[in-house]
């Protein structure tokens, strides 16, 4: 049988029975929905942090002792964080066995509706060039040069404000020269300075500013390190604590692992949410099929008795199911990449981690995904049945 | 062209009983024939007729098309026979509701590989043989029942079949419609020679047939010949 046949088969089926296709429409919407849902929420915050510890590019992050917590949440969301460690503690890190570089970073002040930034809150932080490895090396690559005094290098949301030539802060000008590239957390809004520019618009700002920036002396918030090739973090991270004890060294794979593990709470909650949506629909789907197979019964045994094999029967309820699930999951699908597009600032506020919308390749493979998983699903539904009507007989069929 | 040996068909019921439909029938359909099979209710001629259409799998003996053993064959080898050498006519309303009048005559040839054009001219042309050829845009619940009946004759010949097996074609009609659909056969087979295996509980229409057979109880009660043979047990 002809695809535009069966293709025209299948749609007289569906028409003919309107309740019964938007029951089945309607699954597939909830299926590819959550479906789509889920992996968005869960592959964004997943990515997020996974550019986050990239875009910070260390094996091992130092941070005060019992200050974890913190300083993640000032790196991710922007929480701001007083906790700091003597300066001195940067050269006993970078003496440390494997330690090819220690850098410091100071998080200066979050600043509530700044000028300069999209979002209604902006993270300011100071690090030293001559150690980084973090700010200078994309620097380099892509502005061509270091960050010299009264310039800075901007998260995805941070602009220079329009008309103006340079961001206004505490009274002190700063240049702008580029902007990293977006990572769904805190790093997307905050503003990376040199030590040098800090400790100079902290000492402009007592006279230009009505709240002058406070730079805690001789502190920092955390040292970011590198291993050497071949060397161990682990190892090194022991190294960093036998050397320093009043520190706390992060591996870079336990890194926001807080995080990590609200992330994993929330993909159990929806997993389960998705299975309980999958597992109803795909039973009222075999029961709506189950039915529609059953009020079709003599019409099937017709179309046997006029030639249609076993196998055309079964690929006219699967063409059938094919293009339900198409409807109904394409909705799904792009409701639920809307939806969450949408609203993501208000996820990253409810679930309390950050998020970053993938790309639109990801998101074009993800719908894909949704869209093939809807039509599978409704497609086995419709299977059983369609299989049991196929091997009857068609005498029996037709039979009242 | 279809020969029936030795024909068996019963069917478990509740209970653990079986039923015999069919006690060992043997017969013969010669190509070109109009043979007719009569019986009262329950008398298996309906199952006879299923049996010899490959729609229903006997329990006992073979069914041989020109020969081939239709149960020897694959479904899809079984279908393709049904689809290109058999026409059905039966008893309830077996039109598509959703399709039009010329869409339900050419369905058969959906399942073949015949293109758009040459199925809307064959459909075209039977519906003017049935006398519908001002319906092809028409839609079944707009017919009534003898045009209905019209309309599945005129899709039991669209793929020039060899046979048409008719169910009770004329069961659910009144008397005039009746005779009216009746005298289409006759023409039908008159005109072309095609052979038609009908079953039908009313007697009088024998009469339009070459040839007549009567079934009681499962078995051949009475063949052409006159002869008597034996209800099955």
């Amino acid at each position: 049988m002809r695809i535009r046949d069966l293709t025209g088969l299948a749609v007289r089926g569906i028409a003919g029975s309107p309740f019964r296709s938007w029951l089945i429409g309607v699954c597939a919407f909830l299926i590819a929905a959550f479906l789509v849902a889920t992996v968005l929420v869960v592959h964004g915050a997943q990515d997020s942090l996974h550019g986050a510890s990239e875009r910070l590019g260390a094996d091992v992050i130092v941070v005060p002792r019992g200050a974890e917590a913190q300083v993640e949440g000032a790196l991710l969301m922007g929480t701001p964080t007083k906790a700091t460690m003597p300066q001195g503690d940067v050269t006993k890190i970078a003496a440390v066995d494997g330690v090819a570089a220690a850098s410091p970073q100071l998080y200066l002040e979050s600043l509530i509706d700044a000028p300069c930034c999209s979002v209604s809150e902006m993270f300011m932080v100071a690090f030293d060039p001559a150690t980084d490895f973090t700010i200078e090396p994309w620097l380099k690559q892509r502005v061509g040069g270091d960050l010299s005094l009264g310039q800075a290098v901007g998260g995805r949301y941070v602009f220079v404000p329009k008309g103006q030539e340079n961001i206004a802060l505490y009274g002190y000008f700063l240049s702008l020269r580029g902007n990293l590239e977006p990572t769904g957390t805190n790093l997307d809004r905050s503003l990376f300075v040199t030590f040098e520019t800090a400790y100079d618009m902290a000492r402009m700002s007592r006279t230009t500013a009505v709240k002058p920036l406070v730079i805690p002396p001789d502190a920092v918030s955390s040292v970011m390190v590198k291993v050497r090739p071949g060397a161990d973090p682990q190892k090194v991270a022991v190294g960093i604590v036998k050397a320093v004890p009043d520190v706390n060294p992060i591996v870079s794979p336990e890194m926001f692992g807080a995080y990590r593990t609200q992330i994993n709470g929330v993909l159990r909650s929806m997993l389960f949410v998705l299975g309980s949506i999958t597992v109803l629909s795909l039973a009222l789907m075999a029961l709506v099929f189950s039915m529609a197979v059953h009020e079709r019964r003599r019409q099937i045994g017709v179309l046997r008795a006029l030639g249609a094999s076993k196998g055309v029967v079964v690929q006219s309820f699967l063409t059938e199911a094919v293009i339900l699930a198409l409807a109904g999951g394409l909705v799904g699908v792009v409701v639920a990449a809307a939806g969450v597009y949408m609203f993501r600032a208000l996820l990253v506020q409810t679930l309390g981690f950050p998020f970053l919308f993938p790309a639109l390749g990801s998101l074009a493979a993800l719908i894909a995904g949704g869209l093939a998983l809807a039509m599978l699903f409704v497609a086995l539904s419709a299977m059983v049945p369609a299989l049991r009507i196929s091997r009857q007989e068609p005498a029996e069929s037709m039979r009242e | 062209m279809i020969a029936l040996r030795g024909i068996t068909k019963t069917y478990a019921v509740p209970g653990g009983q079986t039923i015999t439909a069919l006690g060992g029938v043997d017969l013969e359909i010669g190509r070109g024939e109009f043979l007719v099979i009569t019986g009262r209710s329950g008398s298996g001629k309906t199952t006879l007729l299923n049996v010899a259409a490959g729609l229903a799998k006997p329990t006992g003996g073979s069914v041989l098309v020109d020969g081939t053993d239709l149960w020897s064959l694959s479904d899809k080898e079984r279908s393709l026979i049904r689809n290109r050498r058999m026409g059905f006519v039966f008893q309830f309303p077996s039109l598509l509701p959703s399709l039009s009048v010329l869409k339900n005559v050419t369905l058969p040839l959906a399942f073949g590989r015949n293109g758009t054009e040459e199925r809307r001219a064959r459909g075209t042309e039977l519906l003017e043989l049935v006398g519908l050829a001002d319906r092809l845009t028409s839609y079944p619940r707009q017919l009534s029942a003898g045009q209905q009946q019209r309309v599945v004759i005129a899709r039991a010949l669209i793929g020039r079949p060899e046979i048409v097996l008719a169910d009770e074609p004329s069961s659910d009609l009144d008397e005039q419609t009746e005779s009216e659909i009746m005298e289409l056969f006759a023409r039908i087979h008159g005109e072309t020679g095609i052979t038609i295996l009908m079953v039908t509980h009313t007697k009088q229409l024998v009469a339009y047939g070459t040839s007549h057979v009567e079934m009681a109880a499962g078995g051949v009660l009475r063949d052409r010949a006159g002869s008597e043979g034996a209800p099955a047990e």
